[in-house]
Formats: C-alpha cells, structure tokens, sequence
C-alpha cells in the first residue's frame, strides 16, 4: 500500500513538472504599424479635438503619435472643418462647431508620408433623456465600502445603445499651507563651530492653498437598454469611490455624460473593452482585429484602427463630499507630517541629532516648506512640512473652473 | 461546405444567454491528400504516412463588423497542413524487439497580438488577423524496447517487459500560447505538457 501511495505521489509531481506554462518573449511576434484614429465629435460648441497615434511593439512603453496630417471634417459634403495640430498627435478645429441633428460627417485624413485615409459617412443618433443622476453608499463586490455613482437614461426611439463618459472635478485644501518663502544666506561652515546661517523670510504671493483638479473617464462604459419598446436603462453604474479616496474629502463633483451609438460604433467600443479586459483562463473571448469605420484610399488592403463618431450627447453635474455619505474624513492625497527644528541646537555629542545641520540639509533640497516659525527675537524654532502638502498646484490647479459651485 | 460556424471577434461564451449573438455564419472549404505505405509481414515492419490537409473558413458580411479578415478564406482553428506518422517495430531475437514511433504535424493556426496602442485613455492590444500565425510545430518521437520471458509451453503465464521513452528529444510541445495582461503589461505564455522525456517500464503477463 505504502509502496502505491508513493508510486502516486511520484506519478502526480513528474506531471506537475512535466507540464508547465512558460513565459515567452513577446518580440517574437510579427509587429503590424496600423494608423490609430480617436475621433468623436460632440454637439457641445467647441473647438472639437482628433487624435491620431500609431501602434507600437508590444515590448515598448513609448507612445507613437501621428503628426503633420492635413486633417479635416466635411459636412453634407459642401461644409468644411479644417483641423490644426494643437500638440503631439492632437489636432483642434479652427473654428467651434457643434454636431447637428440630421446631418452627415465624413473625416478625411491625408498623413505626412501621403497616405489618404477615410471614414464612413456618420450622423448622430437623438440625444438621450438622464432621468436621473445619483450617487448612492454601498459596499462593492471587492467588500469595499464607497460611493456608487449610477445614471438612469431614456433613450429616443432608434437606439438601444449607450456610450457613457465623466469627468470628475474636486476641490483641494493644502492642509499646511506656507505663509512665507525662504531664502538661505550668509551660510558659513565654521571648522570647530559648525555650520550657521540665517533664514530669511517674506510672504508668500502665490495661491497655492485651493486647488481644482479635473480628471476625464478612461476606458469603455456602455449599456444597452435590450429592448425598444421601453427604451431605459436603469442603475447604471458610472463610477465607484472608495471611502476613503481623498478625492472627497473637500467637494466633489461629477459631470455624467451620454450619448446613443449606432450599431457599428457599440460594436467598436464593446470589442475594444472586450479584448482589453484582464483575461483569465475561464473567459477566454474571440481575439481579432477590431474593424472600424475608417479605410485607407491609398490601399485597400491597409487597415486602420479606430472610430469616426458623432455624439449627441447629454450631460448632468452633481456634487457630493465624504459627509454626505456619513463617511470619516478621508486622508489626504499625501502623507504629511510636520517636522520640528531648533536652530539653536548645533551639538552633535549630546546623542540626538544636530537639528540646525538637519534644518539645512531639508531646506536646502528645495522639497519642503516653512509652515511656521517662533516669533523674534527667539524666532530660531521651524516648523517643516514637504512641499506636496503645502501647494496643491504642484499637482492641481488652482484655477477655479467656470462651472463650479460651492 | 455551406452554414460553418464560428466567434465574432470579442465574442465571449462565458455565462451568456445569447450565445448565438456570438456567432457567425460562413462558408467552408476542405481538400487534401492522403499517402500510406505499410509493410505487416517480416521482423522489420511499420507504416509511413503524410497527409496533406487544409481546412478553410469564409467569413463575409454585409456588415463591415462582421466581416473577419476582409471576407477572405482563413485557415479554421484545426487546419493542419502536414501530418507525418511513422511507426516501426523491429524483432531481433524472439525474446527482444525494438518500436519506434514519430510524429510530427503543422502546429494549429492562432491569431496573435502584433502591437498595442493607446485609446480612451487605455492601453489596447492590436491582434493580427484571425489564424494569421500558428503555434510551433509539434514533433515527438518515441522509442521502445520488449523483453519477452522464455518460451516455454507449459507455463503459469507468459509475461514481457515493455521499456519505452516518450519525447526522446524532450521536446517542448506547446498545446496552446495564450496572452494575458498583468498590471496593464501583456504577457506571453506558452503552455505543453511532457517537456522533458518520459521513460516508463510496464510489465505484462498473459494466463
């Protein structure tokens, strides 16, 4: 018996090792440059915005933008939008235009290397109906606890499709602001003595204490409602918060937008969120080119990812903040910790740091703010904190968008 | 061949309802040749065999989406061109024979990811067309060895021993090469089974 048994524990672990999963190298693989087209027009009047990349190796990390195309947009085939290259890869309308119900789209794009490419003719759906836009505490499917953000739409007759975006805004409170810069003079390094210097301060201009910073959706959302007969589409979810994203911790705001595709164009986006999804063994999907409605005039055969979309689209803002939810106050977007310093200590043989050397090691590296400073005549005390928690605008903006509302 | 099936690209069969969404019709084709020379009689005998075999799927729609590789003819999933079979025994003595057995067939068709981009703010992969590439060839050879017992009429049982290796060459045959992406980087693995060589010793015996 006990000979058996380890025959079948032998047996079991050759096979364990003698089947495996290798990693193989992924430069083995033939590697295609396909132009890349992100296009969709809005009926929001604005100078409207096309980007134009190309595909890179599967083993690089570098983006790969299109630049120097002549890029423009017909409408009924007698009005013309020219396009010009704003940055890399991005190219804005001259004048602002919105999309109109009834008409059709075409884009035309002529590459540098002069190559012609061009989409198939598109005209918006309806504008769907938000009834409603909320957002509600729950616990997700993760167990973790948050927001959940759900739209409920109507959509016109003609559509059962939905195309949902965001863009999220919230407001930022440098939790301790610095009333004052800083200056460094008449450094001196004493060879018994030490180092001794003066701080010299005066107040600070800038706003850097109130922030806003806006962050667009990325990634696919779409719905589709099933039928025609009752066109809605309830509890969708948007976007999930987290308790405690630092996000809301002041007031947030979303603005939810949606628009009605046509068949190809839900093909298009639910292929691409299909094929990009983490996949595991158990959902394997049909892998393949994602066929849009772009082609090539110079060559047939050349294929050219991408969609030419027109949107009419609706939106709705709502604001919220972590107290409305009856959440604690989330922490803040960096760990922030004020340091304490004494000018006066310069002893080293006393055991504990010399704080005057430390003092100007940190102020010296130019990443850390003067919080605040004992009054004269002893003003030699400093309080430091690192310079993300002092000036939101390092990573925000402190220009207060035109929409907001407190 | 008139009503073939097969997968929309991003069709996905897990826990759907509607899987017949998922599919497409099409038409197929298949032609091939077949050789086989065999020798039964003698110490030395054994068969060879090759077939030459393409099976071939057209998917074309009126709608551009549903169109896969422009509407041309591809290879189906288990197109196979070559496929090479030789099998040997030879008797020594009466107590010792020897069996080889080879086989080698044209690795099935896959499609590939050939490049990534950047869309809606993501990064994507690009696949090549359907069933563009192929896995690697699968080759394996193996080889056996039979000692008989004496043989004597009156006896209890007969018995033999049967010594074989799989994979001599320790071929590393992969079944399948599938891609995933692990914190937004795409992975490529290949999976296969009995990478190294597998000896084995069976004892038999006849009463």
């Amino acid at each position: 018996m006990k000979t058996i048994a380890r025959s079948a524990i032998l047996l079991v672990s050759i096979l364990i090792l003698a089947s495996c999963r290798d990693e193989i190298p992924l430069d083995t693989f033939d590697y295609e440059n396909y132009l890349v087209v992100e296009a969709t027009l809005t009926n929001e009047l604005k100078q409207q915005e096309i980007k134009l990349s190309r595909t890179t190796q599967l083993d690089t990390s570098f983006a790969n933008l299109e630049n120097n195309a002549e890029v423009y947009v017909m409408v009924n085939d007698n009005i013309r939008y020219d396009f010009e290259q704003a940055e890399d890869g991005f190219y804005r309308s001259n004048e602002a235009f919105s999309t109109k119900n009834g008409d059709n789209y075409q884009l035309n794009i002529n590459t540098e290397a002069g190559r012609s490419y061009i989409s198939a003719l598109v005209s918006p759906n309806d504008l769907p109906d938000i009834t409603n836009f909320y957002a509600e505490r729950v616990i997700n499917a993760n167990g973790v606890e948050g927001i959940q953000v759900y739209m409920d739409v109507q959509g016109s007759s003609g559509s059962t499709f939905f195309n949902f975006k965001y863009e999220e805004t919230y407001k930022i409170i440098s939790p301790f602001p610095s009333p004052v810069d800083f200056e460094i003079t008449n450094y001196f390094d004493h060879p018994i003595d030490g180092i001794s210097y003066e701080v010299e301060t005066r107040a600070n201009p800038r706003q850097e204490t109130v922030c806003y910073s806006t962050v667009k959706s990325s990634g696919v959302n779409l719905g589709s409602s099933g039928s025609l007969d009752e066109n809605k589409l309830l509890r969708h979810p948007i976007l999930f918060i987290p308790a405690d994203s630092p996000k809301i911790g002041v007031r947030y705001s979303i603005l939810g937008q949606v628009y009605a595709p046509g068949q190809s164009s839900y093909t298009f986006y639910k292929n691409l969120k299909e094929l990009s999804g983490n996949d595991d063994l158990l959902s394997q999907k049909q892998p393949g080119f994602i066929v849009g409605n772009i082609s090539s005039l110079t060559n047939a055969k050349e294929q050219v990812l991408g969609f030419f979309d027109v949107a009419f689209q609706t939106e709705r803002r709502i604001y919220f903040n972590f107290e409305d939810f009856e959440f604690l106050e989330p922490p803040y977007f960096y760990l922030c910790e004020l340091d304490y310093y004494d000018y006066n200590d310069n002893i080293t043989s006393d055991l504990t740091p010399n704080q005057r050397q430390l003092l100007y090691s940190f102020l010296q590296t130019g990443n850390y703010r003067i919080y605040s400073r004992s009054l004269p005549p002893s003003d030699n005390n400093f309080a430091i904190i690192t310079d993300y928690c002092s000036d939101c605008t390092l990573y925000s903006s402190n220009v207060k968008p035109a929409f907001w509302e407190d | 061949m008139n009503n073939i099936l097969d997968y929309k690209v991003g069709a996905d069969l897990t826990l759907n309802e509607n899987i017949e969404q998922e599919l497409l019709q099409g038409t197929g084709r298949a032609y091939g040749v077949e050789f086989l020379i065999k020798k039964e009689k003698g110490d030395f005998n054994g068969y060879f065999g090759y077939t030459y075999a393409r099976s071939e799927l057209k998917l074309d729609s009126a709608i551009p989406e549903e169109n896969v590789n422009n509407g041309g003819y591809f290879p189906a999933n288990y197109d196979k061109p070559h496929d090479f079979s030789l099998v040997s025994n030879y008797r020594l003595t009466k107590r010792f024979s020897f069996s080889m057995n080879f086989v080698y067939q044209t690795g099935r068709p896959v499609t590939y990811p050939t490049g990534k981009f950047i869309f809606a703010g993501r990064e994507q992969v690009v696949y090549s067309d359907r069933n563009q590439f192929r896995i690697p060839d699968y080759y394996r050879l193996d080889l056996g060895i039979n000692i008989e017992g004496n043989h004597k009429k009156n006896k209890l049982a007969h018995s033999f021993v049967n010594i074989s290796v799989y994979n001599v060459f320790g071929r590393n045959n992969p079944y399948s090469v599938f891609f995933v992406t692990e914190n937004n980087e795409i992975k490529a693995f290949q999976t296969s089974i009995f990478s190294i060589p597998i000896p084995t010793i069976t004892y038999n015996f006849k009463f």
